[in-house]
């Protein structure tokens, strides 16, 4: 199979995602990304400004559990895009097996820890949050700025608080991050409603619970739909980072059962 | 047999910057065990100077001995006497497999050469090349000695047969006493893709001999070639070996198809070498990564090993900003090489400012990149005051043997440390 070159227009194999004539670099899989599991959605996508996207996201439905983690590559270090990545494949393969917050950073942490460091001072790093939604409650980790936002029928919260000052991130996983002792708080809703996961890239455009929650809410029956109207909000914001988005339901049911 | 090729780069480019840089580490691994046919000529300079001190053409026969004895059974291998002319000493014509027998009476052969005539190298490695026809499969190394200069033929015509030989086969050239020419010699090598050291004293002969025979007996593969493509309108600004030792392979590209050309290794056996690859590109927009360059082993048709060489432009300082410290330390021992040439150059012209200036640089790029060879044979040369700006007083009296050796060794780089 071969496609056209976004750049040159000449034919390329896309064996190594690179023109075979003018070199430039193709679209790669990661530069958008959807999962779309029904009860729980996620959407992470490369932005308009940086060359590739630096974030992560996995998702996982579980018997009564859904489990989200998003990671948001530190732009400045090394290796970012490898940092996120690895930091949410440790952790949620521990949630997955039933692991606690705790123990899925930790995973997080060695990941990340074990990548190469090509210069000083730029250790590959990442941001961390992650939530374990059950039925009546949801539990939420986080390092660095990416933020847990619960938003039910008539509520609106910001479950996190980042660790930075400024824009300058005070906590983040990496091999020059010291000891990372990770903020857990679980939240128990009286409430149907969705937990939103996301980098900063979204909420650089859109702080404020209220604002978030006047957008999600008439599409928090689906939250597909929900991640992809956030997202587009994001780019047609500017895009300046990369955004990625998780909408998951509380409880964490089907969309059939939240037709009733 | 595969070659493991690591890439280090500082990626990010501020916008509009065309020049990308890259050290490329290329690792062979999995040797087969099986050994590779090979093919061997010693060429020992037999002109009339040999005699003079008698212990030279003494030490050379003793040094041929032990290649001789280094060699594995079956190699195929001859001794050629040079002097004004060429002529094989044993056997009497192309290559014998070694054997005990064959072994004996070169040895033998060896011990009757007599010393007389005059120098010209290119007539015995014209000599060398046609013993090795018909050994195309095999590993091709030479042994070159040589205690003088190349009087006896006109420098083309040296040139010519470099020319001719190139890629035939891989020669290491020593220069024994002090009366050979280190520029000459280092012409000869690095057409030649072999080393050039000295052998100030006729005694260490032997040990290098032995050394170099068991080097080029683990040699697993002739003629690996490394395939550098590089997008439209790009320009390879240069190629060069930058460890274990310093070989410029810019002007040596074959090329290959409309993007991309082929720069000749030699021969590997198990062994890591350090490549600095300089490409311009077209800058692209900032956001836009860019392959601007795949490095890949060959041997034959077959692809043993490939890097990608990536160009990111961005407008975040931070990033671009960023020095690879691999991409420095080569940049610097490349540098040093340079100034040693030029200030034993100098120091030869009696420019004696230039040559204390240049060396000064030397020392003080040497102490900086932990390149405690050079760093020790540039003590012999001058008196370094502050090896931290480079403040150094030439000495009053060198011998010739450490000034050769400074300049024979300057393209001797130390591998950057990682981790």
């Amino acid at each position: 199979m071969t496609v056209n070159c976004a750049g040159c227009g000449s034919a390329v194999t896309p064996s190594d995602n690179f023109c075979e004539t003018c070199g430039l670099g193709q679209p790669t899989g990661r530069d958008h990304v959807e999962i779309d599991l029904g009860a729980a959605a996620g959407i992470s996508d490369r932005g308009l400004v940086h060359h590739r996207n630096e974030d992560a996201v996995a998702l996982h439905v579980a018997e009564n559990a859904v489990l989200a983690v998003v990671s948001d590559g530190v732009s400045t270090s090394d290796l970012a895009d490898e940092a996120s990545r690895a930091a949410v494949d440790a952790a949620i393969e521990v949630l997955a097996a039933g692991g606690a917050t705790e123990k899925a950073v930790a995973a997080a942490v060695a990941a990340v820890a074990v990548l190469p460091i090509r210069y000083d001072d730029t250790a590959p790093s990442c941001t961390y949050v992650s939530a374990v939604i059950k039925p009546d409650e949801v539990t939420v980790g986080w390092v660095g700025d990416s933020r847990a936002y619960w938003i039910g029928a008539t509520e609106a919260l910001l479950l996190t608080v980042d660790d930075a000052r400024g824009h300058a991130l005070t906590a983040w996983l990496g091999a020059d991050a010291g000891e990372v002792v990770p903020h857990v708080t679980t939240y128990c809703p009286a409430e149907p409603g969705v937990v939103v996961l996301c980098s900063d890239g979204l909420w650089n455009y859109l702080g404020s619970a209220d604002d978030l929650a006047d957008l999600t809410r008439p599409l928090a029956a689906e939250p597909m739909s929900a991640a992809a109207e956030l997202v587009r909000l994001a780019i047609g914001m500017g895009g300046h980072d990369n955004v990625t988005v998780v909408v998951a339901s509380l409880p964490p049911t089907s969309k059939r059962s939240d037709r009733r | 047999m595969s070659f493991q090729v690591d890439v280090y780069q500082n990626e990010y480019l501020p916008a509009g910057a065309r020049e990308v840089n890259a050290i490329v580490t290329v690792t062979a691994t999995g040797l087969t065990t099986s050994p590779t046919a090979a093919a061997e000529v010693i060429i020992i300079d037999c002109s009339g100077s040999m005699e003079y001190p008698r212990a030279k053409l003494v030490a050379a026969k003793q040094a041929t001995c032990a290649a001789i004895d280094a060699l594995r059974d079956g190699v195929a291998f001859a001794v050629v006497a040079g002097t004004d002319t060429a002529s094989t000493v044993y056997p009497s014509a192309g290559l014998v497999a070694a054997s005990q027998r064959t072994r004996r009476e070169a040895k033998a052969a060896v011990q009757r050469l007599k010393a007389g005539g005059g120098t010209a190298i290119g007539s015995w490695l014209s000599l060398a090349s046609t013993l090795f026809r018909g050994h195309e499969d095999a590993l091709r190394h030479a042994i070159l000695l040589t205690d003088g200069r190349n009087e006896h033929e006109k420098p083309a015509h040296l040139e010519r047969v470099l020319a001719e030989c190139e890629g035939r086969f891989v020669c290491d050239c020593r220069g024994v006493g002090t009366d050979w020419e280190v520029a000459e010699l280092r012409k000869v090598s690095t057409a030649l893709l072999g080393t050039v050291d000295i052998v100030a004293d006729p005694a260490g002969l032997e040990a290098d001999f032995q050394a170099m025979t068991a080097d080029a007996m683990g040699k697993a593969v002739a003629d690996v070639r490394l395939r550098l493509w590089t997008p439209q309108g790009a320009k390879v600004k240069f190629v060069k070996q930058v460890a274990p030792s310093m070989v410029d392979l810019t002007g040596k590209r074959a090329d290959t198809g409309p993007r991309h050309g082929d720069y000749p290794t030699g021969s590997w056996g198990s062994e890591s070498r350090d490549y600095h690859v300089c490409v311009e590109v077209n800058p692209a927009s900032v956001g836009d990564v860019m392959l601007a360059g795949r490095v890949s082993l060959l041997v034959g048709d077959e692809v043993l090993g490939q890097g990608m060489v990536k160009a990111v432009w961005t407008d975040d300082e931070a990033l671009s900003t960023r020095i690879s410290k691999e991409v420095a330390h080569y940049t610097g021992q490349a540098e040093l090489a340079g100034v040693i040439q030029e200030g034993m150059r100098a120091r030869r012209d009696g420019d004696l400012d230039r040559a204390t200036a240049k060396l000064g640089r030397a020392v003080k790029l040497a102490a900086e990149s932990g390149n405690g060879d050079t760093a020790a044979l540039l003590a012999k040369v001058v008196d370094v005051v502050d090896p931290v700006t480079g403040t150094v007083r030439l000495k009053a009296k060198v011998t010739e043997a450490d000034a050769m050796t400074l300049d024979t060794r300057s393209t001797k780089t130390s591998r950057v440390r990682r981790g």
